[in-house]
This record gives structure tokens, C-alpha cells and sequence, in this order.
């Protein structure tokens, strides 16, 4: 259990070499959780993991207060080490069996629903946030014997003996596990229910391909407005026409949902989603960072442009003139209605997502309600 | 009676009619014919929405009169027309219900008409008694003169129109590029130390007119202001305080209240006012006035009352170099803090009592990091010192500090005294190693901030900062992340568990 989170749960969270070994079963698991840490000498790892996951949670939030590592965060670290497992080259010839006894009770591990809290979404979130830079080392041993490949370490010393004379060359590569390795075919509830449990992974990376962007999942955290905020502000950073295409576009796919068919069919869901791409927009202007918005958040808030109280949330509204907060955005949004063409590609989606957020007029949306 | 005029004819009976270009027959002169005073107007403002008025002709005079019959008439006499303006004149007339005549002296004679594409002349001059005598088609006036008024008392009895809508209304809070503003005389000095408080780039003078009730005495009545690029936020209180009326130039001399609108375009009209005159149109039941000779504004830097000197912040300079004489003399000098009219002093820094840390954490984590990497903090036992590299923006709360010299920063409105080059300050506070020296007040000893304690504000660093002041926690540290996971497998993994449940 030591091992467990010095050798594979303090490098998920801080970074460099992380072992992973064979699956963790049920027995092991309950034992994890009924030990206390300082009965197994992890008090220091434990304090290590704390430490790293509460600076990740400051770079998103400076109030965030320091993670307990409690029975949640020991289920997402064993889910997750379980999933990587599912990788290993032993594990690859496993039968079918097996490896579905590993995803079905890494999975009931993983199923803890939405996050209840801001805070719970935050620390579920140090534990996870460096997923997607997770690599995996790649070697190709070529020798007169012919080629072989060793993953997630290197060859055996033994056969890189006399590299003259066996004509020995090891060639090395890097790859990053989500982007170019991908998560295993038959462990993609595994990851959807991790995806589930911690949205923030998916808020803040709105330009993956998989899973594809889901507003569903992003209101589950985005409710929490000191958390829509910081979010906004990281995705800014990354650049508007990076960012807010796919959540526009997965915003009019939203809209066009029958209402009452999901829980977030609702219209207040379509006006917090088109308030929180014009707040995104607002702080891009106001911040003059570079750039436009790409063609579906154009067509979206210049469709919008004709309700104030959809782009502009109501305490910014209410700001004096003087304040500067309104101005140079309202300036840039009736730019982009001239700009944008009627027969534009989003300009239909973008008006019905519009009309279904008018349905609504009395969702207030506050910048600092928080 | 009238007769048409022949195609190739160039001999007329009425004189001074000539023949242009095209056959039309016109005189010298241009005389309209108006019941009332108000289609006057509306032909005073239908030509001058097309044209200047300067260039209808060399002088244009009004006239009442009454006709043989007993009518009352306005006329309307443009000497010597320009040949250019004629058209656009006579569709003005036409659209203010005025009918038009032309030639000269005291004869004139219908203009042309569909009737007689190239004009009328006359059969034979009339002989009936009176000023003016006017030939139509079927109708003949003899008009007596019994009144004139220049162009310039008919503008200036006009009352003016209120704008409701557009950019000229003041239903949006946008100042124009250049705002004049009359104040009245107690109200002056307070708007020009407020005008120079913001840094408001503005120019003032005193308007002096006779005082009817002390003899005929001059003093002093008005403030007259003028504000270049006056800031939006100016709005409510230029326009809607008792006491002061803005203006808006529409004219090189010719300011009208802004809000509102002359009937006339006074924008065509340069000619009529004279050169050494500045025009003001107040809505009624003010009347406008006429300030003659041209007012002489004076930059309100040195219009407002010269600042209070503060308390002494002794703060030493170090001894100055020793003179090439190689005579040393210790010469010390205390920098005080006073208050100095701002002069658009960009902040660059900010301190903020811990009070109000909250806010600071609250807004940078709203902030792009980018933007908050463009700040340095330090942890202070009196509060945060928040400094921007490119200026401080979005940071609205503190004591706001700008700039003396490089790395010297006083409260913004307070300069140093005795004012040395920022140069010298920079060199013996010696700050040229990037530590700042603060001067937070004129009441409070200066204080050094050494580069070292400077961090970079990030969002984790704010998270840091904790509300209440104890200098021994205010420890602030970049916490950098890691490298990335890397993936390592066990090398071979038995499976001895792989049945367990």
C-alpha cells in the first residue's frame, strides 16, 4: 500500500516517474480504505500528495483550502491506476475475463456521480488534472535477430549486450497516453465514469475529440460560479477561437435537445451556456487579449446581441458607465452583427438556441454572486 | 403685365434683365415673396441645409411691407445672386410657400416658370406708387417698406429645438470631442479644480458683461470652459448641474447648448456672424448672447488655486557628489510628499490593506494568467503591494500609486518636493536594481521594497495570502509543477491474484 501511493499516486499528482503494476482488487482496496496512513508509514506521502494537490487547486482557485485524502480520493487513484494497468503489455494477453472483472470493479469505484460541491469538484480534481499529460515510453530494439518493441520501460540489459557485434540500436520515443495511445476500447466506461466524477477535466480541455464536449457534463461544475469563473479565465488563456468553438457548437446541439428529455433540457441551461461563452468573449475583451472568435460564438452572440441581459451578466449591467465594463464589449458584439451574414453556417443554429434561451427571461446570471 | 420671353430675344423692357447660357432671362438681383415670417424661416432653413448662405449673393436683406391692397409681406432681397445658387434657391422658395422674382432696383418680374421655360419680362413698367414693384403672371404688388431685419436678428430671435433622439441628444451619456461649458461665477473655480483634479485637459476664461443694476459697472458674470476630449464619465455632471449649460460648437464662433438645435443650419451661415464674435444659443426663455470681442481662453492649469504643501516625509537623500574642486560638502535634502494636480498619472501600483486582500484573491481568480503574470507582489506588514509591470489595471481598490522615477512610487496626486530630475531619485534611492522605495503618504515614513521579495502573482501565490496581517506568514513562494507522468511498468507481472474477488 506504501508503494501504492509513493510509487503511483504522488507522481499522478506531481509529476515523473509513475509505476504501475498489476490491477488493485476488492480485498487490497478494502484494506486501503480501513488502514489509517500512518499505520502503513505513508503519513509523509500522504502529506507529499496534499501538498502538490492543493498548489494544482490553488492554480485554479487561490481560496481553495488543503485536500483530504479520504475514501474518494483513494478510489479515483485506484480506478485510475487500474485503467493504466489495463495498458501493460502482461495485461494485453489477458483473457477477456480478466480484464472485464478489472474495468467492472474499477468502475464501481469510479461511478461517484457529479461532484456535490465546488470544493468536492476541486479536490477531485488535484487528483486527476495531470491525466492528460500523462506519457508512456516507447523503445524498438533493432538487432540482427530482428525488431522488438518494450513499452513503459526499457529493454532488458541482456539484449543490448554487444550492440556492434548483434548490430544493436534502440531507438525512444515519448507518447502522450490520452492524445496518441487512447484509452482501451473495452474501458471506455471506466473513463467516462471518471470523466463523470471529475467534469473539470472536461471544462478545462474543451478542445479534445474524445469524449466529445458535452454541456451536460460541463453544467455540473459550471453551476458553481466561482468555478465558471476561474474556468472562463484558464480558458481564455488558451485562446478564444480555441476554446469556445467546440463549446458553442456543442451548445446549439444542447439546445436542440427536447426540452424535459435530459435533466439540463432546460432553457436556463441554454442561458447559462450562452452567458458563460459571452462572459468568456467579455473577458477576452476586456483583458485585450489577441485574437477573434471563431465563426459559431460570433454567430451566437450576435444573435444574442439584441438581449443585454443573455451577454451581459446583471451586476456588470448595472455598473456605471464610467466603469468601462460594458462599453468596448457591447462595441465589439454589435461589430460582430454587422460582421456576421444572415446565410452564415451557425446563423440558424445560433438563432434557435437563441429563441430557446428567450423562453426564459428570468434567469438572472451574476458575475460575482458568489 | 407680364410676357413671355422669346427664344433668341435679348432686348427687355425691365431693366438689367440678362440672358445666360441657356436662354433664361434673370436680373441682377433675386426678391422673395413671403406671407409670414415663419415660412421665412423655413426657407432660411431649407437653404441653408443645401448650401452656405454666404453664397446666395453679396447681401441679403428682409424687409416688411405692405401691399397697395393692404396685405403684409416679408421680403426677402438677394443682391446680386450667384448663378449657381439660383436653382436650389427658388426650389427652397417653392418648398416655404414663397414666391420668387427677379431684377433689380425697384421692378422685378416672375421668375421662370413651366409656363415660361425661359422667363418674363414686362410690357410696361408700372408707374404705381411705392418701394418695390412686383410683376406677376396675373397680378401686379406695389409694396411699401416698413421695417428691416439683418439676417443676424432674425438667427438670433429663433428659439432653439430640442434634440430628442440621435447622437445630438442627450439621451446617451457620449460628450463630444470638444464641449464648452458656461458656468456661473461662484461654480467656476470648484468645476475647474474638479476639471484639473481628473486631468481633464480644459481652457477658461472669464466672461464680463454690463451689469444693468451698478451703473453700467463691467464685472466679472460668467466662466466660459472649454474641454478638450472630455471623459464619458464628465457626462451627468457638465449637462445636468444647476448653474452650468454645456455647449456644443457648430460654428467657428457659433456654440449652441448641446441637446439642442438651431431652426436655421448655423453651420451655413459662418458669413453672417461677424468674425470678432462669439455667438451663444441657450434654450429659451434665455436669449442668446453675443460676447464681443472674442473670448481669450487660458489653460485651467493655471487658472486653479496652487496645492497645499503637506507634511514633511523625511525621507534623506544621500550627500551629492563632491565638486570638481574637490571641495566636499555634505548637503542633505528632505523629500516631502504634497499633493500636486494630477496630470493623467497612470498607476502603476497598488497597496492594498489586507482588509481588502479578498477582493484582490476574488478578481485574480477571475483573471486570465496571463494578465496576472504581468504583476508582482510582496507581502507587507501594512498590506499588499501589488506592482504592474505594464501599468495596474482591474485592481480598483487601494492606495493607487504612480511613478516619480523609476522605481520610485508615490500616491497618485502627490508628487515630491523639492522636484529633482527622476533621474537623480532614481540614482540616490537607488532603485536602479529593481527594488521600489514607497512613499505610501505624506504623513508616513517611505519605505524600501527590495527586488527579491517581489513574486510573480499567481493564482496559487494569492491562495497563499492570508486576510489578517501577521508579517511572519506572508512568506510567498512559485511553487513551479513537475515534470510530466511518466508510465512505467512493472517489468513482468505475476498474477497470482487475478482470481481473487
Amino acid at each position: 500500500m506504501k508503494a501504492f501511493w509513493s510509487n503511483f499516486a504522488l507522481p499522478l499528482v506531481a509529476g515523473g516517474p509513475l509505476q504501475v503494476s498489476r490491477p488493485i482488487w476488492p480485498k487490497t482496496f478494502a484494506k486501503m480504505v480501513a488502514q489509517p496512513p500512518h499505520q502503513f508509514g505513508a503519513s509523509s506521502i500522504l502529506a507529499a500528495i496534499m501538498k502538490h494537490r492543493w498548489a494544482i487547486g490553488r492554480r485554479l482557485w487561490p481560496g481553495f483550502g488543503p485536500p483530504a485524502v479520504d475514501e474518494t480520493t483513494a478510489r479515483l487513484a485506484v480506478a485510475t491506476h487500474n485503467l493504466l494497468s489495463l495498458g501493460h503489455p502482461s495485461m494485453q494477453t489477458a483473457s477477456a475475463r480478466v480484464r472485464d472483472s478489472v474495468i467492472g470493479f474499477s468502475l464501481e469505484l469510479a461511478k461517484l456521480g457529479p461532484p456535490p460541491t465546488a470544493t468536492a469538484a476541486l479536490e477531485r480534481h488535484t487528483m486527476l488534472s495531470r491525466m492528460g499529460e500523462l506519457e508512456r515510453d516507447e523503445h524498438d530494439l533493432h538487432s540482427w535477430l530482428g525488431t522488438r518493441s518494450f513499452v513503459g520501460g526499457p529493454p532488458p540489459k541482456r539484449l543490448t549486450f554487444w550492440p556492434k557485434l548483434r548490430k544493436v540500436q534502440v531507438t525512444h520515443q515519448k507518447r502522450n497516453w490520452l492524445r496518441e495511445l487512447g484509452v482501451p476500447n473495452d474501458a471506455r466506461p471506466l473513463w467516462e465514469a471518471l470523466g463523470e466524477a471529475n467534469p473539470l477535466m472536461e471544462a478545462l480541455d474543451p478542445s479534445r475529440l474524445d469524449p466529445p464536449v458535452s454541456w451536460d457534463h460541463l453544467f455540473a461544475v459550471l453551476r458553481f460560479p466561482l468555478l465558471a469563473r476561474a474556468v472562463s479565465a484558464h480558458l481564455v488563456e488558451q485562446g478564444l477561437a480555441v476554446v469556445a468553438e467546440p463549446l458553442a457548437v456543442a451548445l446549439f446541439v444542447h439546445a436542440a435537445a427536447k426540452e424535459g428529455s435530459r435533466p439540463t433540457a432546460t432553457s436556463d441551461a441554454v442561458v447559462f451556456g450562452i452567458a458563460f461563452l459571452a462572459h468568456m468573449f467579455w473577458l477576452h475583451v476586456t483583458t485585450g487579449a489577441p485574437g477573434e472568435p471563431g465563426p459559431a460564438l460570433a454567430a451566437l452572440l450576435a444573435a444574442a446581441s439584441d438581449e443585454p441581459w443573455l451577454v451581459l451578466p446583471a451586476d456588470v449591467r448595472a455598473a456605471p458607465p464610467s466603469a468601462g465594463l460594458t462599453e468596448p464589449f457591447l462595441t465589439r458584439v454589435y461589430a460582430l452583427r454587422l460582421a456576421v451574414r444572415e446565410n452564415s453556417t451557425f446563423a440558424s443554429e445560433a438563432h434557435a438556441t437563441v429563441a430557446q434561451a428567450k423562453k426564459n427571461s428570468q434567469f438572472a446570471v451574476l458575475l460575482f454572486d458568489q | 403685365m407680364v410676357v413671355r420671353v422669346a427664344s433668341g430675344q435679348v432686348r427687355f423692357v425691365l431693366p438689367l434683365l440678362t440672358v445666360d447660357a441657356r436662354g433664361v432671362v434673370f436680373g441682377r438681383d433675386l426678391l422673395f415673396r413671403f406671407s409670414t415670417i415663419e415660412r421665412l424661416v423655413a426657407f432660411f432653413r431649407l437653404a441653408s441645409s443645401e448650401m452656405g448662405l454666404d453664397e446666395l449673393g453679396t447681401e441679403l436683406r428682409i424687409n416688411f411691407a405692405r401691399a397697395s391692397h393692404g396685405t403684409r409681406e416679408v421680403l426677402l432681397t438677394i443682391e446680386q445672386a450667384s448663378p449657381h445658387a439660383i436653382d436650389s434657391v427658388l426650389r427652397a422658395a417653392r418648398a416655404a410657400q414663397g414666391a420668387a422674382y427677379t431684377g433689380a432696383g425697384r421692378h422685378f418680374v416672375s421668375v421662370r416658370d413651366r409656363l415660361s421655360p425661359l422667363g418674363y419680362d414686362v410690357e410696361s413698367l408700372s408707374g404705381e406708387p411705392g418701394d418695390v414693384v412686383l410683376y406677376g403672371n396675373e397680378h401686379l404688388h406695389a409694396l411699401t417698406f416698413e421695417g428691416e431685419l439683418s439676417v443676424l436678428q432674425l438667427l438670433l430671435r429663433l428659439e432653439l429645438v430640442r434634440v430628442k433622439s440621435g447622437p445630438d441628444s442627450l439621451s446617451l451619456p457620449k460628450l463630444p470631442l470638444t464641449l464648452h461649458v458656461t458656468v456661473r461665477r461662484g461654480l467656476g473655480p470648484a468645476l475647474l479644480q474638479s476639471l484639473h483634479h481628473a486631468g481633464v485637459h480644459a481652457f477658461a476664461t472669464v466672461i464680463e458683461e454690463p451689469s444693468m443694476h451698478d451703473g453700467g459697472h463691467v464685472e466679472p458674470s460668467l466662466w466660459l470652459i472649454r474641454i478638450e476630449n472630455a471623459p464619458n464619465r464628465l457626462w451627468g455632471k457638465l449637462l445636468h448641474t444647476p448653474g452650468m449649460m454645456a455647449f456644443t460648437q457648430v460654428n467657428e464662433n457659433v456654440l449652441v447648448a448641446t441637446g439642442f438645435r438651431h431652426p436655421v443650419h448655423l453651420e451655413a451661415c459662418q458669413s453672417i456672424f461677424p468674425e470678432d464674435t462669439m455667438v451663444l444659443f441657450s434654450p429659451s426663455p434665455v436669449s442668446a448672447r453675443m460676447i464681443r470681442p472674442l473670448p481669450k481662453l487660458l489653460p485651467i492649469e493655471d487658472l486653479v488655486r496652487l496645492p497645499s504643501m503637506g507634511v514633511h516625509s523625511s525621507a534623506n537623500v544621500a550627500p551629492v557628489r563632491p565638486s570638481s574642486s574637490g571641495l566636499a560638502v555634505d548637503l542633505y535634502t528632505q523629500l516631502s510628499v504634497i499633493r500636486v494636480p494630477p496630470r493623467g498619472d497612470v498607476p502603476v501600483a497598488a497597496l492594498v490593506p489586507w482588509s481588502q486582500v479578498r477582493w484582490l484573491k476574488r478578481i485574480g481568480a477571475g483573471l486570465p494568467q496571463s494578465v496576472l503574470a504581468n504583476y508582482k507582489v510582496a507581502a507587507l506588514s501594512r498590506g499588499l503591494l501589488v506592482f504592474g509591470l505594464q501599468g495596474l489595471q482591474f485592481m480598483p481598490f487601494g492606495v493607487l500609486l504612480r511613478a516619480a522615477a523609476k522605481g520610485v512610487l508615490v500616491p497618485v496626486g502627490h508628487g515630491l518636493r523639492p522636484a529633482v530630475s527622476a533621474a537623480l531619485l532614481e540614482e540616490q534611492l537607488g532603485t536602479a536594481d529593481g527594488s521600489l522605495v514607497v512613499f505610501p503618504s505624506p504623513q508616513e515614513e517611505p519605505f524600501r521594497v527590495a527586488f527579491s521579495d517581489l513574486v510573480a502573482l499567481e493564482r496559487h501565490v494569492l491562495g497563499e495570502l492570508a486576510v489578517s496581517p501577521d508579517p511572519s506568514t506572508h512568506t510567498l513562494e512559485t511553487i513551479e509543477p513537475g515534470p510530466s507522468p511518466d508510465i512505467r511498468y512493472r517489468s513482468s507481472i505475476s498474477m497470482p491474484l487475478w482470481g481473487e474477488k
